[in-house]
């Protein structure tokens, strides 16, 4: 490979996160849009004379950051951008229900949502049928009438397994507000006093070669890159779907001052 | 009819819960607060006429005695 060699770069990062500690690797994102690294420094000049040009010039303040944009999210890169681990287990899931539900045709074990041509209308003897079993006792499961959501409660119903009645709702849309354990939850948090970790960050793509047309290896890697605190989910109606921006401070290394390796090569057989 | 209280839970809002046996189920039915109900109605028969007409607005013991055994 010729010293005056170009490159044309135009393809994304395949990124490894490694434990600092261990050395093991805990992320690998595949589904990249974006991997940008940025270098920025200050400068302090000094002038003088006439006009006040300047005349000597001093760099500080080198600061690196890399971001990385993946269009999707994982447990485990929640994990790494949260700084709290995922849990799966029993979770108290709120549910507002002004439709019928039944079971899955397919699996019995699953309750599907009828949509809205089946609102959740009272039988002739006042009964709806909740989709699940309400951790709430009767008396706090609050029933509104369809047209009057979240105003007036209607007054409690019997409830005999997931049958809610009550004789003066007969006929009645209504729509029931309660909440159900469901298990094998998988439960992502965000706390106040946890913030995401220092990792060992490993970037692989390939850059083309303009002599030869070919592709060649690229390796980023940047030995001490603390996660931001900061991020942000959207949840939105149109446009593109959502994507999982992480950016990262990229720190020096503690035993010498290099912040970011970056290697071309070819794959010798060795 | 008789119904035998099992359990009672207080409510959040207007009214508490009794749980009774109905055909050896459960049954769960809101009775308002100001019947003001205590755990002592546990394991005693209470008289409701109508299932379903509910909030309960007060308790009827049952007149008839009930072995806690």
């Amino acid at each position: 490979m010729a010293g005056s060699d170009k490159f044309g770069v135009k393809e994304v990062l395949d990124v490894t996160f490694y434990d600092t500690v261990t050395g093991k690797p805990v992320l690998f994102c595949d589904t990249l849009k974006l991997s940008t690294l940025d270098v920025t420094a200050s400068q302090s000049f000094a002038r003088g004379g006439k006009g006040n040009p300047k005349l000597l010039v001093w760099d500080f303040d080198k600061e690196i950051s890399m971001s990385v944009q993946d269009a999707l999210l994982s447990p485990k890169s929640f994990q790494l951008l949260s700084g709290n681990a995922v849990t799966v287990g029993t979770q108290k899931i709120y549910i507002r229900q002004d439709t019928v539900w039944a079971t899955d045709s397919e699996d019995e074990t699953i309750m599907v949502d009828k949509g809205a041509l089946y609102p959740l209308t009272a039988s002739a003897g006042g009964a709806i049928t909740l989709a699940f079993t309400p951790n709430e006792a009767a008396s706090d499961i609050l029933v509104y009438e369809a047209t009057d959501d979240g105003g007036t409660v209607l007054a409690a119903g019997t409830l005999s397994g997931k049958v809610l009645t009550n004789v003066a709702w007969a006929n009645k849309k209504v729509i029931a507000y309660y909440s159900v354990n469901q298990t094998s939850v998988q439960t992502y948090l965000i706390t106040s006093s946890n913030f995401p970790s220092s990792y060992r960050l490993v970037g692989d793509t390939v850059i083309r070669n303009a002599r030869t047309g070919k592709d060649e290896a690229f390796q980023l890697v940047v030995n001490n890159a603390k996660i931001k605190s900061e991020f942000k989910f959207e949840f939105k109606s149109d446009g593109d779907p959502s994507v999982f921006d992480m950016n990262l401070d990229v720190l020096k290394e503690s035993s010498s001052d290099k912040m970011v390796t970056m290697s071309q090569y070819v794959n010798n057989a060795v | 009819m008789n119904y035998k209280v099992t359990s009672i839970q207080i409510g959040k809002y207007e009214s508490d819960t009794l749980f009774i046996e109905v055909d050896k189920e459960v049954f769960q039915i809101p009775i308002s607060k100001k019947a003001k109900v205590t755990k002592d109605l546990i394991g005693k028969l209470i008289n409701i006429e109508n299932l379903y007409s509910v909030p309960l607005e007060k308790v009827i013991l049952s007149n008839i005695s009930f072995d806690k055994k």
